[in-house]
């Protein structure tokens, strides 16, 4: 999986790429830790260039979910693929992260 | 060690000076230098004017007292020249002698070196030996191996009189890496005080570590042959580091794996052991951990006057942490459900959800539940769903159909609310909760069983009893995934409206 990070409009966006699973998610985690531990708790995860998703990495997003949040900041997850989609509807997490069609849109509803 | 020698030869040398004395001498004396060594009779008679002849192999004169020096000059040559091959002789045997104790030594030593080995120790206890055997052989004040493992702390082992602080074995270290070609150091500036010459040869461990041997502060300088028999011993003491590495592994693995065997044991007999006869239904459940201990649970539990309770969870991951966890909520769920009169199912769920969201959150994971309750009597069956999948519905005339869950999974938002729905089932209905572990088995080129095969497979055997059912479930994954290994627990109940 391929990780690559930029900060846009002041909020860190995370771009994953390939298979999200609990092989990878060692980095993802580092990186929403060093965001909250630098007081950004306003987070995007771009998901576009995911196919696969399993529940060790949806842990994982869980996790920063709730840090961002008890710092007073939010996770937000955007442009999902069908497969990955679906394993959001399955599991009902899509209720619990706000999940946008665009990176620009899941900014945007930060920076208002 | 002329005298010494000469005591042993002292016979010899009365031999020699008695025909000198039958040719009329009147002394024979030996001296080394300007010093007397010996000479025969003790208290003969000495001329001013002895016949000197002087050695042309060593610093000894021998002098003739008595005797005419031009008739016999030839002579008392050819007697200096016998003492003197008698004691070259000896000196010689001695010094083969030593060297024959030396070899006999090292023999030992490597006889030691290789024996060390052969018991089962300690990585430490091992370097212990191997150094002290190294020393002996390469003659120095001290050795020491030091291995360098990326992200991990250098491991040092010495032996000596006088231990080096790890600063100089790093420098020592450091010097060798730059150049591993280059294997010997003397000081001219670039070691440490208290090193007088460093040698440094690799040890041939695993790949991604530098290793490597080093002795220092040796009599003189190190030697070619030194180097060599260095890097013969290096060789050496790397193959049992290596056996020791791998023996230590292969301890860890079965200590792990007796762990792990327990776990899954202690995890196997917290779930039912025997499904209750429910009358009106036909009730069947069973789950199968993966090899690593997993997270997933169920359970059927049959309350007076009440309806039944049946729940399936599965929390995220694998191994321990996804064990301890599991064991927690199904402990929580069935003590709530059988100390609290609780009515509906998203009652269970919301309490396991406020018991739990610390310590799921503390440790990063959550867990899918899904709770059902059935009156047998009534049919009605009412249910929560907290993102557990799959849940298949199979009425008694129509296709199977997938229940999406209603609520998120438990240990993910606190003081969230779950909900509860409910439906009236008819005789012959199949209502199945299953773990993902299911639908997500692989076949060799990578595809998923997926929820269409699950459905079919349902909708192919739906006459059979919920035992039959559930066999059907786990022989359809089996043969899909080629009889591979299984990566998730498989769990699954099966109800059957009679």
């Amino acid at each position: 999986m391929d990780i690559l990070s930029s900060i846009k409009a002041n909020i860190p966006v995370l771009h994953l790429t390939g298979r999200f699973d609990a092989h990878e998610v060692k980095p993802v985690a580092d990186w929403m830790q060093e965001q909250v531990d630098a007081n950004r708790p306003r987070l995007v995860v771009d998901l576009q260039k995911v196919n696969f998703i399993d529940s060790t990495a949806l842990s994982t997003l869980v996790r920063g979910l709730k840090h961002c949040r008890e710092q007073g900041g939010d996770l937000h997850l955007c442009s999902l693929q069908q497969p990955v989609r679906v394993i959001f509807e399955l599991t009902r997490l899509d209720k619990a992260f706000d999940i946008f069609a665009s990176e620009q849109e899941a900014i945007q509803a930060f920076t208002g | 060690m002329l005298a010494e020698h000469l005591e042993t030869r002292r016979a010899q040398f009365i031999a020699l000076a008695d025909s000198w004395l039958q040719v009329g001498a009147g002394c024979v004396r030996l001296l080394d230098g300007g010093a007397v060594l010996t000479q025969y009779p003790p208290n003969g008679s000495l001329s001013p004017h002895p016949l000197i002849v002087h050695s042309r192999a060593s610093n000894l004169i021998l002098q003739i007292h008595g005797v005419k020096a031009d008739d016999w000059s030839a002579t008392a040559a050819m007697t200096l020249d016998l003492l003197d091959s008698l004691l070259t002789a000896d000196t010689e045997l001695e010094s083969l002698t030593a060297a024959l104790v030396e070899t006999q030594d090292r023999l030992v030593a490597l006889y030691e070196l290789t024996q060390a080995t052969r018991r089962k120790l300690g990585i430490p206890i091992l370097l212990d030996l191997l150094l002290e055997q190294a020393c002996h052989l390469l003659e120095v004040d001290g050795g020491f191996t030091v291995l360098l493992q990326p992200g991990q702390p250098a491991l040092i082992h010495q032996k000596g009189n006088n231990l080096l602080s790890d600063d100089h074995i790093h420098v020592a270290a450091s010097l060798y890496r730059r150049d591993t070609g280059r294997h010997t150091f003397k000081d001219a500036g670039t070691l440490p005080i208290g090193l007088r010459n460093v040698m440094m040869v690799s040890l041939p461990v695993r790949e991604q570590v530098f290793a490597a041997l080093g002795v220092y502060n040796k009599t003189g300088d190190f030697t070619s042959p030194d180097i060599k028999l260095a890097q013969s011993i290096a060789d050496h003491i790397g193959a049992q580091l290596e056996n020791a590495f791998l023996h230590e592994e292969a301890l860890a693995h079965i200590r792990l794996e007796t762990e792990m065997n327990v776990a899954r044991q202690v995890q196997t007999s917290l779930l039912p052991q025997s499904i209750p006869a429910i009358p009106g239904l036909d009730v069947y459940a069973v789950s199968t951990p993966a090899l690593q201990v997993g997270g997933d649970f169920y359970d059927v539990i049959l309350r007076p006057a009440k309806p039944v309770v049946f729940m399936v969870g599965d929390v995220t991951g694998k191994g321990m942490p996804a064990a301890l966890l599991m064991a927690m909520t199904h402990t929580i769920a069935r003590a709530a459900v059988r100390n609290v009169p609780f009515t509906q199912p998203h009652e269970i769920v919301d309490r396991l959800n406020n018991d739990l969201i610390e310590d799921f959150s503390n440790v990063g994971m959550f867990s899918t539940v899904f709770v059902g309750m059935i009156d047998p009597a009534t049919r009605q069956l009412s249910l929560c769903n907290a993102g557990h999948s799959p849940v298949v519905y199979a009425p008694a005339s129509g296709d199977p159909i997938l229940l999406e869950a209603q609520d998120i999974p438990i240990g993910v938002l606190d003081g969230y609310s779950f909900n509860s729905y409910s439906c009236k089932l008819s005789a012959d209905d199949l209502f199945i909760v299953a773990s993902d572990g299911f639908p997500e088995t692989r076949n060799a080129s990578g595809e998923m069983f997926g929820y269409e095969r699950l459905k079919a497979c349902l909708a192919l055997g739906r006459a059979s009893s919920a035992r039959e059912i559930a066999q059907q479930l786990f022989d359809a994954v089996t043969q899909f995934s080629g009889n591979g290994p299984q990566e998730d627990d498989r769990t699954v109940i099966v109800i059957k409206v009679r």
